[in-house]
């Protein structure tokens, strides 16, 4: 949903038509309605015992949020998945590090690491549960361990394919290690570990909520629960209405808006013909 | 002064460069020519320190040496100021100095509406003169440029090379241009140097008597003839079958 600007130089792009923007996203907000309308006709012939509508799941979101219980949920989670992401980044950073660096380091991490990537995360759930019991640790720990191979393949790639001839020109100017770090490494770093963080944001929220759902008494997959248990079908349609939105949130408002900031390299896109 | 003395190199299984003697003068413009794989890169490298020749002696009494590669090879996450400051700030210049001096370059270089903008949104020319503006940040006396005009087109070439003329001849930098270029070589270099491939060897060395920037194209077309029509030269740049035929040699 990236709207790319051809020229931001041209203010009557903007002036012209506020309507602009919207145009833009039209085609999403096509599907958005078509998806809305058939939730709302599978409603209206199944009942909402079995499928609340779209404004009975609205309205129950709304109570949630009034509730303060939608604030709670959110803040528990999101702080499982910034602890276990952080981690996971850390951890896969400096190992996709070493093992781009040291091919042996790589040829003897890789088994474990197409293990991580092919053991289900309910297995780990199970193993989780055993080792921490209830509470924070079994999300953290099993969003860690899901993740963490997307951001290693990520960092080892990085490192691997930088580019010699950027190391032979920085050479020549006898630059520090302390620059060399900061001016070629971590730029080119960073722009292979953004998509991987997409990749794993998407499976870091799934993991997280089911996760909670079977260890924890808090956050947005303990609160599905409860409200399974209560037979609540508007409320189970409210909270997982919430995680779609907040992983939409978490990558359009959040994520991509830091890559913009921190890559303006990679999202200018206008050319400039200066002679 | 640059010395370089007998310099062998081998890259297994081929010897890259068998005994090449250089040498250039401060403020000197030395052209290297010669069919492409025939070691001048390897022999500007070599030059700038980095490559090891395998024997030989490389005397480089120059107080700063700028490279120029054949691609800019400019960091694309640095903007065109940043880029051009690279030099300095390897040095530890504070970011003001850096800022000021990158401005006046980028002036000189004619490329002040460019300060603010990523490598990817220029053309291959303005990268090059980027390029070019990064290596005379660091106020070299020695100016190695390996290809600096490949894959411009002609007008572009002509110029840049105005550009680089005018910038050498002002601030009296030596400098040793790397081109398979005979004409181009003859318009800018004091000096050019002919080399042969397998085995690299300085096989011509040609001297002007013109300064650069009164030489006119009928001079360069009389030069490059003259020096086409001598044997060692040609056979360099594939014109051999001509070169050997017997009539040509007689006529000569």
């Amino acid at each position: 949903m990236r709207i790319s600007i051809k020229n931001p130089m041209n203010p009557t792009l903007w002036s012209k038509n506020p309507l602009r923007p919207l145009q833009l996203i039209l085609p999403e907000l096509v599907g958005l309605g078509i998806f809305l309308i058939l939730w709302q006709l599978g409603a209206m012939h199944y009942g909402s015992i079995v499928l609340p509508s779209p404004w009975e799941t609205g309205i129950a979101i709304w109570r949630l949020a009034t509730t303060g219980k939608l604030e709670n949920a959110l803040l528990i989670t999101s702080f499982h998945l910034l602890a276990a992401f952080t981690l996971a980044l850390l951890l896969g950073v400096i190992l996709g590090i070493v093992a781009g660096i040291k091919l042996w380091f790589k040829k003897a991490i890789s088994p474990i690491i197409s293990a991580l990537q092919g053991i289900p995360p309910i297995a780990w759930i199970v193993l989780a549960l055993l080792w921490f019991g209830t509470g924070n640790g079994v999300p953290i720990f099993t969003i860690t361990v899901t993740t963490l191979p997307i951001i290693f393949l990520g960092a080892v790639e990085a490192i691997q394919t930088f580019p010699t001839p950027l190391l032979e020109m920085a050479s020549l100017f006898r630059t520090p290690q302390n620059m060399l770090l900061s001016d070629l490494y971590l730029p080119h770093l960073l722009s292979y570990i953004f998509p991987s963080l997409v990749a794993g944001l998407g499976l870091a929220w799934r993991v997280a909520v089911m996760a909670e759902l079977l260890s924890s008494d808090m956050g947005i997959g303990a609160e599905l629960n409860l409200a399974r248990i209560n037979l609540d079908t508007d409320e189970v349609m409210a909270w997982i209405a919430v995680v779609v939105l907040s992983i939409w949130v978490s990558e359009y408002l959040l994520l991509r808006p830091l890559h913009r900031k921190l890559e303006p390299w990679q999202h200018s896109q206008m050319t400039v013909n200066i002679k | 002064m640059l010395v370089l003395e007998r310099i062998y190199y081998k890259y297994d299984p081929n010897l890259v460069l068998d005994g090449v003697s250089l040498t250039l003068a401060p403020g000197q413009i030395l052209c290297i020519t010669g069919p492409s794989g025939c070691g001048k890169t390897t022999l500007m490298k070599i030059a700038a320190g980095l490559i090891t020749a395998n024997s030989g002696v490389v005397n480089n009494t120059f107080t700063g040496t700028g490279y120029v590669f054949q691609e800019p090879r400019l960091l694309p996450w640095l903007t065109t100021q940043q880029n051009l400051a690279f030099g300095l700030k390897a040095q530890g210049i504070s970011q003001v100095k850096r800022d000021r001096y990158s401005q006046k370059l980028a002036q000189q270089l004619g490329l002040e509406q460019a300060l603010n903008h990523y490598p990817h949104q220029l053309s291959g020319g303005m990268q090059q003169r980027v390029a070019l503006g990064r290596a005379l940040a660091i106020n070299p006396d020695l100016l190695l440029l390996d290809e600096p005009f490949k894959g411009l087109d002609v007008g572009r070439r002509r110029e840049f090379q105005e550009i680089l003329l005018k910038l050498l001849g002002d601030r009296n930098l030596a400098a040793c241009i790397i081109s398979h270029d005979l004409a181009e070589a003859v318009r800018l270099g004091d000096r050019i140097l002919v080399m042969s491939p397998s085995p690299s060897r300085i096989v011509h060395q040609w001297q002007s008597s013109l300064s650069p920037v009164v030489r006119d194209e009928a001079y360069i077309y009389r030069e490059i003839t003259q020096l086409l029509s001598l044997p060692q030269v040609s056979r360099c740049f594939r014109l051999n079958n001509i070169a050997s035929h017997p009539n040509f040699i007689k006529s000569n």
